[in-house]
């Protein structure tokens, strides 16, 4: 793998990453911009990731980086929603063990740099945490502040239709 | 790149809900150095979403945020950005949970309940639906989150 072509990758923060192209390509954002601009020495710029979230969405990608990419045309709505939470791998799931703001930063550079299956895993991670929580459990876990008056949250049980039918 | 924020959507509670901390550009925490808690100021009016709702009684004190930021060493994520995120993740989130947590979310704030509960949000109520193995597809006549009450409640479901 020596001659592997690699690429340089520099976080909002300065930092520069030298990782193997396949390895940065797990990212469609830099797969796309790499076919755009062709292969360079310059580093590429990620304005939004930070070091500490880079290296650590790197060290994703390195661990997946022999995986089948996600077909481009798959539709999402079916087969991937349907993968539930359960099945999050338990490399990934190690991988994830994170603190909340570093899981909310991974799910955001995911998003951000279009790592569908890294994305995939910190959403259902998330899910995870919310499953099987009351309302005000779910409240205390995310900090949501109740600003239903008790009225309101006696009358929200009873209401189950859209807002636009009320 | 995302960057509807889940507040954006919520014009009609936005008023309130503008303070003008915890703004994030892009959707992205950017991290940059003497990013400290903000005095109102304003930067994208569109990307701004106060991180606590209208006051009510169990918001947290002012001086109990700010220590908790310098704890944090200027970093920006909390707790509650998790419910600040780009309003397609929060969509993928809630589409990987089970019914009745759904129901749940849907009740813990009045911005989260309108994001939910409007009919936008059905194609979310589908897929959870759709996830419980051996479920009877959701009648035409019921809304999903009434089946889910009538499905996966206790209550009584009949119109008062």
């Amino acid at each position: 793998m020596s001659a592997a072509p690699q690429v340089t990758l520099e976080s909002s923060d300065g930092e520069k990453f030298k990782v193997d192209k396949e390895v940065a390509e797990r990212s469609v954002l830099i797969k796309n911009m790499i076919e755009d601009v062709g292969e360079s020495d310059n580093p590429i710029p990620l304005p939004n990731v930070n070091a500490s979230v880079l290296k650590k969405v790197l060290e994703y990608c390195e661990h997946h980086r022999g995986d089948p990419l996600p077909a481009a045309d798959a539709d999402p709505s079916n087969d991937d929603n349907r993968k539930r939470a359960t099945e999050i791998s338990d490399w990934d799931q190690k991988f994830i063990q994170v603190d909340q703001e570093m899981l909310f930063e991974i799910i955001l550079a995911a998003n951000y740099m279009d790592i569908k299956p890294l994305l995939d895993v910190g959403c259902k991670t998330v899910a995870n945490m919310i499953k099987g929580k009351t309302p005000e459990e779910i409240r205390k876990l995310f900090n949501i502040v109740n600003d239903f008056t008790p009225e309101e949250e006696a009358q929200i049980k009873k209401e189950n239709e859209w807002a636009e039918d009320r | 790149m995302v960057t509807t924020r889940l507040g954006a959507l919520n014009t009609k509670s936005e008023a309130n809900l503008n303070e003008p901390e915890q703004v994030t550009n892009e959707g992205l925490p950017a991290e940059k150095p003497g990013r400290k808690r903000r005095k109102p100021q304003r930067s994208q009016t569109d990307d701004e979403y106060s991180d606590v709702p209208a006051p009510g009684p169990s918001r947290i004190p002012d001086t109990a945020k700010t220590e908790q930021i310098v704890r944090r060493n200027g970093k920006r994520g909390r707790l509650r950005d998790m419910m600040d995120m780009p309003i397609d993740i929060f969509a993928e989130v809630c589409s990987h949970v089970d019914p009745l947590d759904l129901r749940h979310l849907a009740r813990t704030s009045k911005r989260i309940r309108d994001i939910l509960m409007t009919n936008g949000a059905k194609r979310i109520w589908m897929t959870v639906l759709a996830s419980v193995a051996g479920l009877p597809e959701c009648p035409t006549d019921l809304s999903e989150p009434r089946y889910v009450r009538l499905m996966f409640t206790n209550e009584c479901d009949v119109p008062v």
